[in-house]
C-alpha cells in the first residue's frame, strides 16, 4: 500500500504545481493600480491610487521614518509632484517602487510623532494623519479628495513708490496681477510685517524706493525669487496705524501709514474705560495651589484699580466697568464705553490653558485687523513685555485664536485691547500675578503704553532724530541682513 | 484481476488528488499577502490643540466609524473624551441636529459649570468644534446649546450669540 500513497502524494503535488502554473498562464495579470497623488492638507497626507490597493504602515528608526507600503501598485509613467505644504514635523517625503507590485512612501520625521492611517471605503485612498502640525488657518482635511487646482505663477512686484505728506506715508506697490496680502504685527516693538505671498521681485524693481518720514524708522524689503515668501518689514517711530488699500481696477496695493485714532494731544485729555474681566459669580480662570485658590477676577480688579490710580494721577478721565467684585454682563462692558464716547477700552484678564504649566507669558489682543487696535496693542505690549519678565507672546489679533474674536473688542467702537497679563495656571506666572509689586509694574506699563500711543515714544523720537533712515537698494542687501521673520516663526 | 482493480482504485484516487490539488492551488489569490495593522473602516477626524511656542498647532486624530453609526455624532462624542481635548471635564453630547446648514450642538451643563477659565481655553473649545464640524459638507454654521438652550458665551470672552461659520 505505501506505493499507492506515494502515487497519491505525487498526484496531489503535480496538481498543486500544475494548477499554479496554469492559473498564472491562463489569465494575464491585470495592470496594477498606480500611485496617483500625494497631497498634504494640514497634518494629513492623502495618498491616492488609481485602483483598489492595500496600505500597510510601520515605523523605522535611526533616522525616524514612517513607511507606507502600497500594494499591488506601481509608479505612474509621469513623475508625481506632491501638493500642499509639508508640515514642519516632516523633514522629507519620498516614494519609490520598493519591489515588484509594491510602492513605498517614506516620511522622514524630525521628531517622534504619533500617526494613524485610515483607508477610504473605496480602497483607493488613505489618510495618514500625523500628530500635531502647524495650522496655517487653512481648510481642514476632507475625507473626499477635492479637485486639484493648478497653482498660479507668482505675481511680479514691478514698482514701489512713496506718496507722502506730513500726516501720512503711503507706499504704492504695483504688481503684475492682483494678489491678497496680510499685515502681521511683529512680536517686538513697533514692527509690522506686510506679507506678500505669491509675489516675487521683478528685475525692473527700482533701487531707490525707500523714504524719510517722521513716522517711519525703516522699511526693509525681503524679496523671494521663487515668489513664496516675499515680505516688507515696517518699523515705525511710534504706534502707527497701518492699512492696506486695494485698487479696484489695477493690480496696485497701497500701504497707508498714519497716526492712529485718538493719538493726538495729551493722555490727560483722554477718557479711558478700564474693564477688569469677570467678577461676582463669574470667577474667570482659577489658579490652584496646595492650600489655596487664586481667582482671575480678583487679580484683574487689583491691576485695574492700580491702572485707574495712575491714570487719575495723570489727570485723565477714567471709568471702570466694575469697581468691586460684582458681576457685569459681557455685552454691557463695551456698551458702557460706547455710550460714554470713551477714547480707549482696556480689558484686563489673566489667561489659562486646559493643562497647568503648559503656557506662560504676556499677550495683548486687538480685534481682527483693526489698524488702531493693532497700534494700541503694540504700544501696550511693548511696555508690558519689558517689565513682566515673562515670555513676550506679542500683540496679536484676536482672530488668530478664534475666527470672530473677543466680544468686548468686537463690540467697542474705540481703539480697544484685551490684555492677558499672564497664565494663572502656570506656577511662575501665578506667583507674579499675586505679588502687589508685580501688579503695580504691570499697571505702570499699561499707562506708559497708553501714553506712548497718544503722545509718542519719547526715546524713539530722539533716536529717530539721531539716525538717518538708511536708503539701500534691495539688491545690495545680503540674506543675513534682513531680519524679516515670516509669520510661522513669530 | 484483484491487482488491476486495486490499480484502478489508486489511479482514480490519484486523479481526484490531482483535481483537489489543482483546485487548492487556483483558489489561492495571486496577489501579495494582505498586510495587517490597517484600519479599513471609514473614518472621521477630530482636532485637538496645543501650543508650540506661542502658536496653536492642531492635531488631526482619525476616528473609525462603525457600521450604522452616525459619523457626526461619533466625531463629536470622540472630541469630548479624546486625549488633549480642550472641552471641560465631564461634558457630554446631549444631541446634534443639522437643519438648513446649521448644526445645533447640545451639550450638558458641564460645558459651563466645569469651564476652567482662560480665553485660550475658550477659543480652543470653539475652534476644535468648528474644525471638527468643517469636514461634514452639510454643516455650514454651528450653534452651541447647553441643556437645549442657546448660550451667548462659554467663559465670557467669545461672542457666541450668533451661529458661528465652520469654514
Amino acid at each position: 500500500m505505501p506505493r499507492a500513497w506515494r502515487i497519491l502524494a505525487w498526484a496531489f503535488w503535480l496538481g498543486v504545481v500544475g494548477g499554479r502554473i496554469l492559473a498564472q498562464t491562463a489569465e494575464p495579470a491585470p495592470p496594477l493600480p498606480t500611485l496617483q497623488a500625494l497631497r498634504w492638507e494640514e497634518s494629513v497626507l492623502y495618498i491616492v491610487a488609481s485602483g483598489k490597493v492595500t496600505f500597510h504602515t510601520f515605523t523605522l528608526r535611526e533616522p525616524l521614518r514612517v513607511v507606507v507600503d502600497i500594494s499591488p501598485c506601481s509608479l505612474p509613467s509621469e513623475p508625481i509632484q506632491p501638493e500642499g505644504d509639508t508640515p514642519t514635523a516632516v523633514e522629507r517625503l519620498r516614494w519609490a517602487q520598493f519591489k515588484e507590485g509594491v510602492v513605498r512612501v517614506v516620511l522622514d520625521l524630525r521628531s517622534d510623532t504619533q500617526y494613524a492611517l485610515s483607508t477610504d471605503p473605496s480602497g483607493e485612498q488613505a489618510m495618514l494623519a500625523l500628530g500635531s502640525a502647524p495650522d496655517p488657518q487653512g481648510e481642514p482635511p476632507r475625507l473626499v479628495a477635492p479637485p486639484a487646482k493648478p497653482a498660479a505663477p507668482p505675481a511680479e512686484l514691478i514698482q514701489m513708490e512713496w506718496e507722502s505728506n506730513e500726516e501720512e506715508a503711503r507706499l504704492r506697490l504695483r504688481l503684475s496681477r492682483k494678489v491678497a496680502v496680510r499685515l502681521q504685527p511683529h512680536r517686538e516693538g513697533y514692527q509690522t510685517i506686510l506679507e506678500l505671498p505669491q509675489v516675487k521681485p521683478s528685475a525692473a524693481l527700482p533701487a531707490d524706493w525707500n523714504v524719510k518720514h517722521p513716522l517711519i524708522e525703516e522699511v526693509q524689503f525681503s524679496g523671494d525669487e521663487k515668489g513664496v515668501r516675499s515680505a516688507l518689514l515696517i518699523r515705525t517711530t511710534r504706534a502707527a496705524s497701518l492699512r492696506v488699500e486695494y485698487d479696484k481696477q489695477q493690480p496696485v496695493i497701497t500701504l497707508a501709514i498714519n497716526r492712529p485714532r485718538n493719538a493726538h494731544g495729551k493722555l490727560s485729555e483722554k477718557h479711558i474705560v478700564i474693564d477688569p474681566g469677570h467678577g461676582g459669580k463669574s470667577l474667570g480662570a482659577v489658579g490652584r495651589e496646595k492650600d489655596s485658590v487664586v481667582y482671575e477676577k480678583d487679580i484683574n480688579l487689583a491691576i485695574a484699580r492700580r491702572v485707574r490710580q495712575l491714570l487719575l494721577k495723570e489727570k485723565a478721565t477714567v471709568t471702570m466697568t466694575r469697581e468691586d467684585d460684582s458681576h457685569v454682563e459681557l455685552y454691557a462692558r463695551p456698551q458702557l464705553a460706547n455710550d460714554l464716547g470713551a477714547d480707549f477700552f482696556i480689558s484686563i484678564h489673566c489667561d489659562s490653558t486646559p493643562k497647568p504649566n503648559s503656557a506662560s507669558g504676556t499677550t495683548t489682543y486687538f480685534h481682527a485687523s483693526d489698524p488702531d487696535g493693532r497700534a494700541l496693542a503694540q504700544a501696550i505690549q511693548k511696555h508690558l513685555a519689558a517689565v513682566t519678565g515673562l515670555p513676550n507672546r506679542g500683540a496679536r489679533s484676536d482672530t488668530a485664536i478664534y475666527q470672530s474674536g473677543f466680544a468686548v473688542l468686537r463690540r467697542s467702537n474705540m481703539p480697544a485691547v484685551l490684555i492677558e497679563v499672564a497664565y494663572i495656571n502656570h506656577d511662575v506666572d501665578r506667583a507674579k500675578l499675586k505679588d502687589p509689586k508685580f501688579q503695580q509694574k504691570v499697571a505702570e506699563a499699561i499707562v506708559a503704553g497708553l501714553r506712548a500711543y497718544v503722545e509718542g515714544e519719547r526715546e524713539a523720537q530722539t533716536a529717530q532724530q539721531r539716525r538717518e533712515v538708511e536708503v539701500r537698494p534691495a539688491s545690495d542687501r545680503r540674506e543675513e541682513d534682513i531680519p524679516v521673520q515670516m509669520p510661522e516663526q513669530l | 484481476m484483484k491487482t488491476v482493480l486495486r490499480l484502478l482504485v489508486v489511479l482514480l484516487l490519484a486523479i481526484l488528488a490531482f483535481g483537489g490539488g489543482y483546485w487548492y492551488a487556483s483558489r489561492r489569490p495571486q496577489l501579495a499577502p494582505r498586510p495587517t495593522g490597517v484600519t479599513t473602516k471609514p473614518s472621521v477626524v477630530v482636532y485637538v490643540p496645543r501650543f508650540v511656542d506661542t502658536r496653536t498647532e492642531w492635531e488631526a486624530k482619525p476616528v473609525p466609524v462603525g457600521e450604522g453609526e452616525d459619523p457626526l455624532r461619533v466625531a463629536l462624542e470622540h472630541l469630548l473624551i479624546t486625549r488633549d481635548t480642550p472641552f471641560p471635564q465631564g461634558t457630554r453630547l446631549l444631541g446634534v441636529n443639522v437643519t438648513e446648514g446649521v448644526a445645533e450642538v447640545n451639550f450638558s451643563r458641564e460645558l459651563i459649570d466645569n469651564f476652567p477659565g482662560g480665553s485660550t481655553t475658550e477659543a480652543w473649545i470653539v475652534e476644535s468644534l468648528r474644525k471638527t464640524l468643517a469636514q461634514f459638507s452639510d454643516v455650514e454654521r454651528a450653534r452651541i446649546l447647553v441643556e437645549g438652550k442657546p448660550i451667548d458665551t462659554i467663559g465670557e470672552h467669545i461672542d457666541l450669540s450668533q451661529p458661528v461659520a465652520v469654514r
